[in-house]
């Protein structure tokens, strides 16, 4: 599901993802411990519309809503999902949400790099713990093994509480907008409700440990967001080039 | 200073380091003693075409311990950068931040 357009509000939208293996295990049985479920066959999906897919086999996975095959290779390539037990079904789920948080971050940074001013996601909290739509997992029965109360968090809520859905947010991405097509552009904004002054530091970090200082200046923000452009996408993010749909 | 709502701005960076690092963009509460406002990491590529990220940024627990009303607190360490580190339980609650990404030779202290 995605949004159509990239006007004033956008709703709804969002991307399917399996809950982490502590929510989900518990409703399966060892042997059923990965991706394909251990059946020696991918789950026999059709796609109905985007993330829309009905599914079916042998497979117990297959009999769950929303597969994550598409989604692990788009962001992790060509990785092996037909591999069982309790550390490869750990990965395999990982890697499902974090592609989710990924596919968002790119949606919800592209729209906040326009004249967005509300976006709305489905959904927060999941029905059961399945393949699904929710930031949230199962938690209306926190009794229950793996499901704690209100749910845990998958990685793309942590991602809204800690930069996506900031009144202030900034992030970079590649100007796509004919103006030096192609340089690494980024933005900062303020949908909150009062004056803000913020300061933004940018940092390289390398994997080895080298940190380079690239950036650091003050703003002074006015309220409510406007980035005084039209409604054209200015800033497209990197990380958004891939599809994870079925 | 001018005062805007939003400004859009470009950043030089080479294109090696495209391919070796990660962008940490950090917003501070210039209002209220610098206070952590947000911080985004931005990927360059896809985790499938950086390929350090698959490789062990060598994570360590150094201790787990009790503090105050039932609570637990837990250190780790990172030698590497790593992306997406989570803390997790099957128990009731949840830490005060759970969820997060460290720099190379970094400690973090989280409590739950």
């Amino acid at each position: 599901m995605r949004r159509t357009d990239l006007l004033s509000q956008t709703s709804e939208f969002g991307a399917s993802s399996f809950p982490s293996f502590e929510s989900f295990h518990p409703t399966l049985s060892v042997d059923s411990w990965g991706l394909h479920g251990n059946a020696g066959m991918p789950s026999n999906c059709s796609q109905i519309y985007e993330n829309l897919n009905e599914c079916s086999g042998p497979n117990v996975i297959s009999q769950r809503n929303y597969p994550c095959d598409s989604h692990i290779r788009a962001y992790f390539g060509d990785v092996d999902l037909f591999t069982t037990g309790r550390k490869s079904f750990q990965k395999q789920l990982l890697q499902c949400m974090i592609s989710q948080m990924l596919w968002m971050k790119g949606e919800i940074e592209q729209l906040r790099s326009t004249n967005s001013f509300g976006s709305l996601i489905w959904q927060l909290n999941e029905n059961w713990p399945t393949g699904g739509w929710g930031l949230l997992e199962y938690g209306s029965r926190p009794h229950e093994e793996g499901q704690v109360m209100g749910g845990r968090w998958k990685p793309l809520m942590h991602l809204l509480q800690r930069s996506l859905f900031r009144d202030v947010f900034a992030t970079c991405g590649v100007a796509i907008d004919g103006f030096n097509y192609g340089t690494r552009r980024c933005f900062i904004r303020n949908d909150g409700v009062r004056i803000v002054t913020a300061k933004l530091i940018i940092e390289l970090w390398e994997f080895r440990g080298k940190t380079h200082s690239i950036f650091s200046k003050e703003f002074t923000l006015n309220p409510n967001g406007d980035t005084g452009e039209s409604n054209r996408t200015i800033c497209y993010a990197f990380i958004k080039e891939v599809a994870v749909y079925y | 200073m001018l005062t805007i709502r939003a400004e859009y701005f470009e950043v030089k960076i080479d294109e090696a380091s495209l391919n070796s690092s990660v962008l940490a963009i950090t917003v501070l509460d210039g209002d209220s003693h610098n206070i952590l406002m947000g911080q985004n990491i931005v990927l360059w590529k896809v985790p499938k075409d950086l390929h350090w990220l698959a490789r062990d940024p060598k994570i360590s627990v150094l201790s787990i311990r009790p503090v105050n009303n039932g609570a637990m607190e837990i250190v780790i360490r990172t030698e590497d950068t790593a992306l997406y580190v989570g803390l997790t339980t099957t128990v009731q609650g949840r830490f005060e931040d759970n969820w997060f990404s460290m720099k190379a030779r970094t400690t973090k202290v989280s409590v739950k």
